[in-house]
């Protein structure tokens, strides 16, 4: 360091070196300049910016306005806000630590040494959520005892609340907080940490429309950071308002129903594939993610061996039993298999190679018909024929009905499992035998159909052919009242197979209901016809468990999972439903009663409507659309 | 050995660990997480790779310039394709729990590559046309492929950073009236090519009440910082603006702001004092070198700092448009860290061989 700041060395060139020290001339100009800039800033006008910096109490405060409310079709509140009392610290405030947080512990009902670890990892300037939705009494006592704990302050924020429970959570769907991978993608769409978005169900796929518009309000706060007044109000906008086409009356009724079961009910409106009611059982209560689930509920719902928080309606996937033999009805008459009046003679079993395949009625049905073996389930009416048929013709019909793959209706759904020769091969690599062939017939095997898909099988029987799209939201109205969203019943095809056919289906699944043999009887209901169908889908091979045994004596894994499809009335249906009891070791006959429950409470309750709309037209009762009954299409 | 630049380097790291610390005290994530302790030990990382780079002949790198060059350019397409997102800017390579910003050795590999190029070129006059298309075009294929990121900060600095290199070099003045007045003439015609972001904070520079929520509040917000520290501040610890909450990316783009605020004048200007030496000594390097490749990476390199000074401390005093650009050796960031050591390590290198057949050790 001879010559300093700068030493040179003579081999570098002379016009290079002269070169370097212009840099060095310019760079130290610009840094003097940037001297200057900080002599100015804070020794000229310091005393300035330092009265500014204590006055700086202008802050931007986030403002998230409420989401949107959620509707049934008839205007039945199911999901809106409420106030929820939150308290909250500033520990720079707080005098006695130690002493606020016992009180603070004792009346939120938390451990001590938690909730004090917890205060001392918090920001000391920043308020610090000591517990969400208080109860109004311990709101009030803290109230009367702020003089004496400085630092502690109740603040209101609105909660999301689900009135009916229960009730409906699988559709509606809960709250969350963003997750990183989430927060990544929504950034751009004014997400941040910490914000609610839904995670599930409508909650979730409406999200767009439900959530209020977040911004800032401008704010003076005093040196600790606590609100003074508001300089500039954020205008709040409140998310829009979603109408779900569901009824939910009729979805309260399935959900007593079925209080007791495992299982699924799907209701659907057959002239447009809107979704009356949906039902998963074991459900869970929504209203537990609001302000943020405990890790004790949430473990508990995670271990829950019956998985409450599976949506069994379009995840659950089964063995279809009997109903299955609808789908094998029109292929049988389609094909031209058999005519309808064509019998085939049942000795109640089927030998086949050296298996023997029994009918579910000992000692056989007799000569029987197209109508007779929908109407008593003919196991060995569908053997022989769907042996003629083979497995490619009954994959390609069960397709045509939408099994097989989601039916559209949301992103989380199952597409259950329609089994083929190729499938096999892919599969198993192993080829298709015929004696599989015979077991799918009757709807067992390598099948696997939802609740979701059931219903919409039997719906589009009932309509003559229009496979719909299901749908559960009927339209999206902003808070002012303007439709952003209006729903259009979407048709996934018309099924490619004359009306003469489907009437012959249509009179078994009546006469299974009506018929003197039928196996649906306990279904009737007075004054209409109604059609269904059973289904016992067997969980594992009889060789397991043995034909003797009751339901009780088997694991409840191995019980037998029972079907029920209806629809009615039978000449012009309004309503199309899929019940499901997962393993309930029951015939499906079983949940019969259940259907005739659900149909005569909706039909009476439509009937009743549509006479008071007649009546008062001056007064002109809104009637959704989906709920008047319709001419087939 | 230039000790006085290892002083001022050593100085300047320990004054940023000490503001990091002030700067996230009262984020109890960061906190949780030791962000000052995590930066010592990048520092020490970093001085572990300036010592080894020490025991290397610069001209071992520059050797090995052009490849080094073709990998960062790669990487750099590699970047815009599989890039990992950060506030809607593709910046980052993760490999695994390494994540690789190529755009910090996008900066080395340019001054490598213009030092090798000029350095092997023989004749004394300024350049021609002719001769500055190669090296126009080694600089602008990084410094484009880093603005499509977008990063048009850093983009910018490589353009500048061969820019400086080539008039230490020596343009013909024909040639030098050409470009600036070429360069005058497209100013308005890159404004189209700004993102409206990019735009606004521009726009703030000239009136900060434009976009009082935006850069234009961050900005406003710094000034106030700055100023408020006045001639002794307001004590470590003790920085209202910054634990209010009233100053974004405190530990990093705006830790300038903090400094100047708790040490006020006499922090500050001490810290500016430290980069004036460092930047002197990094320039004396350059008069000092065996040959011209070396004089040109020491130029090069310490134009690089400087840029980093001035746009950063510019930025927390409000003659910046705000861009995110850390302040060299002070601000968090592991990647700026250690690419800051390894450049200083190139510098002391070149600074070590001043003459021109110096043994290993010697």
């Amino acid at each position: 360091m001879k010559e300093w700041p700068f030493n040179s060395n003579p081999a570098t060139s002379d016009a290079l070196k002269r070169r370097v020290l212009i840099f060095g001339i310019c760079f130290s100009l610009i840094l003097l300049g940037l001297f200057i800039r900080l002599w100015n800033l804070q020794v000229i006008q310091g005393e300035k910016f330092r009265t500014l910096s204590e006055d700086n109490r202008i802050a931007y405060r986030l403002v998230q306005s409420p989401r949107g409310m959620v509707f049934d079709s008839k205007g039945e509140l199911l999901a809106d806000n409420r106030a929820s009392f939150n308290i909250y610290l500033i520990r720079e405030n707080v005098k006695k630590l130690r002493q606020t947080i016992r009180l603070l512990s004792e009346i939120t009902e938390q451990p001590f040494q938690e909730l004090y670890k917890r205060t001392r990892l918090a920001n000391p300037f920043r308020p610090f959520l000591i517990k969400a939705d208080i109860s109004r009494k311990t709101m009030a006592f803290l109230e009367e005892h702020k003089p004496d704990y400085p630092g502690v302050f109740v603040q209101v924020t609105p909660l999301r609340q689900y009135p009916s429970r229960e009730k409906a959570s699988h559709l509606l769907g809960y709250m969350g907080e963003v997750s990183n991978r989430q927060l990544q993608r929504l950034k751009k769409r004014n997400y941040r940490q910490g914000d609610l978005l839904g995670q599930y169900g409508v909650e979730q796929t409406q999200e767009r429309f439900l959530r209020g518009q977040s911004g800032f309000k401008q704010v003076e706060v005093d040196a600790y950071g606590r609100e003074l007044r508001i300089v500039r109000p954020f205008v709040e906008k409140a998310g829009n308002n979603v109408y779900l086409t569901i009824d939910m009356e009729l979805q309260k009724k399935a959900e007593e129903l079925f209080e007791a079961h495992e299982g699924s009910i799907v209701i659907l409106d057959p002239s447009n594939g809107a979704i009356l009611a949906m039902v998963s059982k074991p459900s869970f209560n929504p209203n537990i993610f609001a302000g943020g689930i405990d890790a004790k509920d949430w473990k508990g719902l995670m271990q829950d061996p019956l998985k409450p928080l599976e949506n069994r309606a379009i995840r659950g996937q089964y063995p279809p039993g009997s109903i299955f033999k609808i789908v094998m009805g029109f292929a049988i008459l389609n094909e031209k298999i058999a005519r309808s009046d064509e019998k085939v003679l049942c000795h109640g079993s089927f030998p086949f190679g050296k298996r023997i395949f029994q009918d579910w009625k000992k000692g056989g049905h007799g000569p029987i018909d197209f109508v007779q073996s929908l109407a008593q389930s003919c196991d060995v009416y569908y053997y022989t024929n769907g042996q003629k048929l083979g497995i490619k013709r009954i994959a390609h019909y069960a397709r045509m009905f939408g099994l097989g793959s989601p039916t559209g209706f949301g992103a989380v759904e199952k597409g259950g499992l329609v089994p083929s020769d190729a499938w096999k091969r892919r599969r198993f690599k192993e080829r298709w035998y015929e004696g599989e062939t015979i077991s799918v017939s009757i709807g067992q095997g390598f099948n696997l159909i939802t609740p979701m898909q059931a219903a919409n099988l039997i719906a589009t029987v009932a309509n003559g052919g229009n496979l719909w799209k299901p749908y559960v939201v009927e339209k999206v109205l902003s808070p002012d009242g303007k439709p952003l969203f209006e729903s259009r019943p979407r048709l996934i095809r018309k099924i490619p197979i004359s009306q003469k056919i489907f009437r012959k289906v249509r009179e078994g699944l009546k006469e299974a209901v009506h018929g003197k043999k039928g196996t649906a009887k306990k279904a009737q209901v007075p004054d209409i016809f109604v059609a269904g169908k059973t289904g016992t889908a067997q969980t594992v091979d009889l060789k397991y468990t043995g034909r003797k045994r009751k339901p009780e004596e088997l694991p409840r894994k191995f019980r037998d999972h029972s079907w029920f499809v209806a629809f009615a009335p039978y000449e012009n249906p309004t309503i199309a439903i899929a019940i499901l009891g997962e393993n309930a070791g029951r015939p499906g006959s079983f949940f019969a009663p259940y259907a005739k429950e659900l149909i005569s409470f909706y039909l009476t309750k439509n009937e009743q409507q549509i006479l008071a709309s007649n009546k008062t037209t001056e007064e002109k009762r809104l009637v959704p659309r989906n709920r008047v009954p319709r001419a087939r299409r | 050995m230039d000790w006085l630049l290892v002083l001022a380097t050593l100085l300047l790291s320990l004054t940023g660990i000490f503001m990091i610390y002030s700067a996230i005290h009262s984020n109890p994530v960061f906190l949780k997480n030791s962000l000052h302790l995590k930066q010592a030990l990048w520092s020490s990382i970093g001085l572990c790779v300036l010592l080894c780079i020490l025991f290397f002949d610069y001209r071992f790198f520059t050797r090995w310039a052009y490849l080094f060059y073709a990998l960062v350019i790669a990487l750099l397409i590699a970047v815009l394709f599989t890039g990992h997102v950060v506030y809607g800017a593709k910046r980052w390579l993760v490999f695994g729990p390494l994540r690789l910003q190529p755009s910090e050795l996008a900066r080395l590999a340019v001054i490598l590559v213009l030092a090798r190029y000029f350095g092997s070129r023989e004749e004394e006059e300024p350049m021609g046309f002719k001769e500055l298309i190669p090296a126009f075009i080694l600089a602008l294929a990084p410094a484009l492929l880093i603005v499509r990121q977008p990063d048009l900060g850093t983009g910018l600095t490589v353009f500048l950073i061969a820019g400086a290199m080539i008039l230490a070099v020596g343009v013909k003045k024909r040639v030098l009236l050409t470009i600036g007045s070429v360069a005058i003439a497209c100013a308005p015609l890159g404004w189209f090519f700004l993102k409206e972001y990019q735009r606004r904070r521009i726009l703030t520079l000239f009136n900060p009440d434009a976009d009082p929520l935006g850069a234009g509040y961050q900005s406003m917000q710094s000034i106030i910082a700055v100023g408020s520290g006045e001639i002794w501040g307001k004590g470590l610890l003790q920085g209202t603006q910054s634990r209010l909450h009233f100053l974004p990316e405190k530990h990093t783009d705006f830790i300038f702001s903090v400094l100047s605020e708790e040490l006020g004048f006499i922090g500050s200007v001490t810290v500016l004092a430290l980069f004036f030496i460092f930047i002197l000594r990094c320039l004396s390097a350059a008069l000092n070198a065996a040959d011209k490749e070396g004089a040109l990476l020491a130029v090069g390199i310490t134009t690089a700092f400087f840029l980093y000074i001035i746009f950063n401390i510019g930025m927390t005093l409000g003659l910046m448009p705000i861009v995110g650009i850390p302040l060299p050796l002070v601000s968090y960031g592991g990647s700026a860290s250690i690419s800051s050591f390894i450049a200083i390590g190139l510098v002391l290198n070149v600074s070590m061989r001043r003459k021109s057949l110096t043994p290993m050790f010697g």
